[in-house]
């Protein structure tokens, strides 16, 4: 078993986030958080990363808490982390001294595979930007991967270029779970769908069953959520 | 280490030269406007050198806040990357803490050294002046030094509560950084306003006198901040970010 949530809770003052979530994902899956805006799909990952700590239950991933594996998950921010003055080669430089499995050559063909210019951070575009991050995290060689928003508020060459690595990426034996709207572009890729929303986990399959019943995973969407929901994504 | 020693000093870069260019040219600017607009009296050129001193010092602390405010406000998806790399967080504190510092030593000296050369040039200056001036530079290094200490510790472990959302223990360390911060501020405002020119003027022997009186004022501020180093250690490992 790769990630185990039993029972966890998180709250923010007065909003609750996450509420008594149980979730267990098998090492080598293809994880999709899916949910409305706020229904708690970033509070998850960072749960997982070890960034939070839960109120209440447990948060074990590999068997540890996930704050003792340090370097073994690789974490794509929802918000840019790269600063202005970065270009690729910094970015390799920055990566390499401060995660021992980052690997340069992998981070150099996933810079070609995407696209890159060799320009710094400030003038990129936002999509070149996440498509750097994006490089910079999928090119460690860690057991989890945790991916906030990887295709969000991006155009849709660079979305086509991020899931062409992505499903490259996931040849490799590793758990990745990513949280995203864009559900209808993403429909074939997961191998297990978990669906959030105001902190609870209100589905949680393997999309092949979803598919054996006939229905997608955008159909079982639209079921569970009211249909404006789903028209934002 | 040395990534992360290349990345403060990266980010610092812009700010440094910002200090070089002051370190240059306050001296001979404060001179020069003194000379032509001010004071009139040539015969008392220390205080003019002072004043320098005073602009120079108060606007490098300027800088270098400013360079620690922006730091804060660094992208919050870079903070949570860094507390993901196995490197200790203690070391990103050691290291904006130690660059910062050296930075602002070198542009003491520097200050020094043009306010030197600004005595000489202009008002033929003896060395005795240049000694008191060295001493307040000096002084004003070391009370700075703390004053980065309180800032970054700030930074560091108040902002990673406040993000955990333990509000109380982040009050605390809120309060215990400001008034470290302000007891700093305070005590680098009395040495700089009262602390050389009436008593160190014409006699060197003042000199070392005021020193020691300093001295004991910078010694409170300096063991508050390890206090709170110490403290803010031991809890920031347990609850981190």
């Amino acid at each position: 078993m790769s990630v185990r949530l039993k029972g966890v809770s998180k709250t923010f003052g007065r909003v609750e986030a996450l509420r008594d979530v149980d979730l267990r994902l098998e090492k080598g899956e293809v994880v999709g958080i899916l949910g409305p805006n706020g229904s708690g799909k970033s509070t998850l990952l960072k749960l997982i990363a070890g960034l939070l700590l839960p109120d209440s239950g447990e948060v074990e991933v590999l068997g540890s808490p996930p704050r003792r594996l340090r370097g073994r998950i690789a974490y794509l921010p929802e918000v840019p982390f790269l600063p202005s003055w970065m270009g690729p080669r910094e970015v390799e430089r920055f990566m390499k001294g401060l995660f021992p499995r980052f690997r340069r050559e992998r981070f150099w063909e996933l810079v070609t595979a995407l696209g890159i210019p060799p320009r710094p951070v400030r003038s990129l575009s936002k999509g070149q930007i996440q498509r750097l991050e994006l490089a910079a995290v999928l090119a460690q060689e860690v057991e989890i991967y945790l991916l906030d928003e990887p295709l969000g508020g991006i155009d849709i060459v660079s979305r086509e270029r991020i899931l062409s690595s992505l499903i490259q990426a996931w040849r490799r034996e590793a758990t990745f779970i990513l949280s995203t709207h864009a559900i209808a572009e993403t429909e074939t890729l997961w191998d297990r769908v978990v669906f959030l929303k105001e902190g609870r986990v209100i589905l949680d399959r393997m999309a092949e069953d979803l598919r054996a019943e006939g229905k997608s995973v955008r159909g079982a969407y639209l079921e569970v959520f009211r249909r404006e929901d789903a028209l934002l994504v | 280490m040395k990534t992360l020693f290349w990345f403060e000093l990266r980010e610092l870069r812009p700010w440094s030269l910002g200090l070089l260019a002051v370190a240059a040219f306050i001296p001979l600017a404060v001179s020069l406007i003194s000379r032509l607009f001010i004071y009139g009296d040539y015969n008392r050129p220390y205080l003019v050198l002072q004043d320098a001193i005073v602009v120079g010092d108060f606007s490098g602390i300027f800088i270098v806040l400013a360079y620690l405010v922006r730091a804060h406000f660094r992208p919050r998806g870079l903070r949570e990357v860094l507390w993901l790399s196995p490197v200790h967080p203690g070391r990103e504190v050691l290291v904006r803490f130690v660059t910062v510092t050296a930075v602002w030593f070198l542009y003491g000296g520097l200050l020094f050294i043009s306010t030197t050369l600004v005595g000489f040039l202009l008002f033929v200056e003896r060395s005795v002046y240049i000694v008191a001036l060295a001493v307040n530079v000096a002084e004003g290094c070391m009370l700075a030094t703390s004053l980065i200490a309180a800032s970054i510790l700030w930074d560091r472990f108040a902002t990673a509560f406040l993000l955990s959302r333990k509000r109380w223990v982040a009050s605390v360390f809120f309060a215990l950084a400001a008034v470290s911060a302000f007891y700093n501020i305070g005590n680098l405002w009395v040495k700089l306003d009262v602390g050389l020119p009436e008593v160190s003027y014409p006699d060197p022997l003042h000199v070392g006198g005021v020193a020691r009186l300093q001295l004991d004022v910078f010694l409170v501020p300096m063991a508050i901040a390890l206090l709170f180093l110490l403290f803010a250690w031991r809890v920031g490992r347990e609850v981190e970010l």
